[in-house]
């Protein structure tokens, strides 16, 4: 995982790129509330929640490719825990399948649902981030009252984290290079904690010279951004579509 | 140890996000209480450090392909304070969630109380008691103290986990077992890593004996390398015996505390169950010496014939309204209508955007 492409779309300028951070943020907090609400046996009410993602992936742009990518690098994990339910949970449960009623171990059922919920959120979540620039989303979480220390911190840490993943590489690469052969464990450990050792120090270290520079230019712990979100007519009209959505989601599965 | 949204209920998401919101805010407010406008960069600079550190990661002994590495809440606490510790962390994890998309949006409370609140403030008030008198403060007793709180700290992070995924009840593998080879798990985990913290803060004391804690009486390198190796050495030994007990081609203790549930017999599993249909399975287990799960439970299946009495009434009570092939076949299909007419808006869109720019 490059860190070049994390965010790579965040810059474009769609419809959907245009919306003001909060609307986007709102929209996939709702979203996610929604969708990880559902009850662990039912798979129907998901399936006409796949709309809003696919929509907002759809307006924006973003290569299908590019989202598929990020939702199987990071699907290992729920992959795992899902497959492994239909051992556990033998309850019979009956289901429609096209007007067939058949019976389904329980667990088939949670591990179907587990698997389009995570598919659901985590689209949703890849649109959020590919169509909204870091900042703009920082500054929408300012307008929610994060503590400002914190949004501080974010901002830094997002300025400094692809140099710093840069130099773990550069460490990495120079360990790759140097070790030939089998360590023992003690060793192994050993030059592992100084490559965190000498990591600490640089970003110590690059963070005094941040802190001087920054003061040198009368830095007073205020950030001020250049730029500012607008609340427009089509960010109140979406929210309240959205909104209508989930709700018209939630009647047609539970008339 | 990052959880996703969907193991977790609506209300624990949010009760998570309460108790991290609040710990959270109360630490920005000790921090600029007691630090100035330095403290700033410092504490972004040091959550793109977490960030980085975690990809150095060094491969195991005895398991060819198996990698661990260092989380850092411990090691950051030590150095910077526990308050810096958990702002930094919870940086990490907001940017590891919204730009990485590794943990879910929902899960960020928790997340942040698991792998930032709990080790921050636990680990460190360990570390502090253990070290006890700051006056008589030796290598040979910071080592154990910030092996032990590092290592708690992990295992006490794994556990919040159980917990969580428990009060939320979305999982079905039975969590008793789950708690115990997910925290059984992550006690290895937590042995490297207090024995990383241990030696990067050795490392960096050297490098920088200023970043040492004030009181500690700092002997001369010979010694304390001797000590310090000895410490290795012991937990060395303890990692390597705990590991070839557990030993699994397994990267992350997560993925390893499922997959060990598989080897467990179907008694013992089938027990667990309390359910109508869980007591049906243990007769059927009775009868048929070797279940197998996957034909079993496949989706055609009908009935067993002797239980289909008690399997019917599971079934009545677990079933759906009345759906017919019409309403299921005319909604997929206007699903996909929708789909394709909302592709073919976007390009068009997309398209109109491109000649007029």
């Amino acid at each position: 995982m490059h860190h070049q492409y994390i965010d790579r779309y965040a810059r474009g300028d769609s419809a959907v790129h245009q919306l003001d951070a909060r609307t986007k943020l709102l929209c996939a907090l709702f979203f996610t509330c929604y969708v990880v609400s559902v009850p662990k046996y039912q798979i129907s009410p998901l399936i006409p929640l796949i709309l809003l993602p696919f929509a907002w992936i759809s307006f924006a742009g973003i290569p299908w490719r590019f989202v598929g990518k990020h939702i199987l690098i990071c699907s290992p994990f729920i992959v795992t825990l899902a497959v492994f339910n239909p051992m556990f949970d033998r309850t019979s449960h009956s289901v429609a399948i096209l007007g067939q009623r058949v019976h389904l171990a329980g667990g088939y059922l949670v591990a179907v649902n587990l698997l389009v919920k995570y598919l659901l959120g985590l689209s949703c979540l890849v649109a959020l981030a590919s169509t909204t620039r870091f900042d703009h989303l920082l500054l929408a979480l300012t307008k929610f009252r994060l503590p400002r220390i914190l949004i501080l911190q974010l901002s830094y840490l997002y300025r400094y984290l692809f140099e710093l993943i840069e130099q773990a590489h550069e460490i990495l690469r120079a360990r790759r290079a140097r070790s030939a052969g089998r360590l023992p464990l003690s060793l192994k450990i050993r030059s592992a904690a100084g490559m965190v050792g000498i990591l600490f120090v640089r970003s110590y270290e690059s963070s005094q010279k941040v802190f001087l520079a920054m003061q040198a230019r009368l830095y007073n712990g205020e950030l001020r951004p250049v730029h500012q979100l607008h609340v427009r007519t089509v960010d109140v009209v979406l929210l309240f579509s959205v909104m209508t959505y989930l709700a018209f989601c939630f009647w047609i599965t539970h008339q | 140890m990052h959880m996703a949204n969907e193991l977790l209920s609506p209300a624990v998401a949010m009760g998570g996000y309460v108790i991290a919101g609040g710990s959270v805010a109360l630490a920005a407010r000790k921090l600029r209480d007691h630090l100035g406008t330095e403290l700033v960069p410092l504490m972004g600079v040091m959550g793109a450090f977490v960030f980085a550190a975690q990809m150095i990661n060094f491969t195991l002994p005895a398991m060819a392909g198996t990698s661990d590495h260092l989380i850092g809440t411990v090691l950051l606490a030590v150095l910077l304070g526990p308050h810096a510790a958990v702002i930094a962390m919870t940086g990490v994890l907001i940017v590891q969630c919204l730009i990485f998309q590794d943990g879910g949006l929902l899960a960020l409370g928790t997340n942040v109380i698991n792998m930032g609140i709990l080790p921050a403030y636990v680990g460190y008030g360990l570390w502090r008691v253990m070290i006890g008198q700051p006056g008589k403060l030796t290598i040979g007793r910071l080592l154990p103290a910030v092996w032990s709180a590092a290592f708690v700290a992990v295992a006490l992070g794994a556990a919040a986990v159980c917990v969580e995924v428990a009060l939320s009840d979305r999982l079905t593998i039975p969590i008793g077992k789950f708690s115990m080879v997910m925290v059984g798990v992550h006690l290895i985990s937590g042995a490297i890593e207090g024995a990383i913290t241990c030696v990067v803060l050795v490392a960096l004391y050297r490098l920088y004996p200023n970043f040492a804690p004030k009181e500690l009486n700092w002997h001369g390198p010979r010694l304390e390398r001797g000590r310090a190796l000895a410490a290795i050495a012991i937990v060395a030994v303890m990692v390597a015996g705990a590991v070839s007990w557990f030993a699994s081609p397994y990267a992350d203790g997560l993925e390893f505390a499922v997959h060990e549930k598989t080897h467990e017999n179907t008694p013992e599993r089938l027990k667990t169950d309390n359910t109508v249909a869980g007591k049906v399975d243990e007769l059927q287990a009775k009868y048929a010496l070797l279940p197998d799960y996957g034909r079993r439970s496949a989706p055609l299946g009908a009935p067993p014939q002797k239980n289909n009495e008690t399997e019917k009434a599971a079934a009545v009570k677990n079933s759906w309204p009345n759906v017919s092939v019409w309403t299921s076949v005319s909604g997929l299909l206007g699903l996909g209508l929708t789909m394709i007419v909302i592709q073919l808006i976007a390009r068009a869109i997309r398209r109109g955007n491109v000649q007029t720019s």
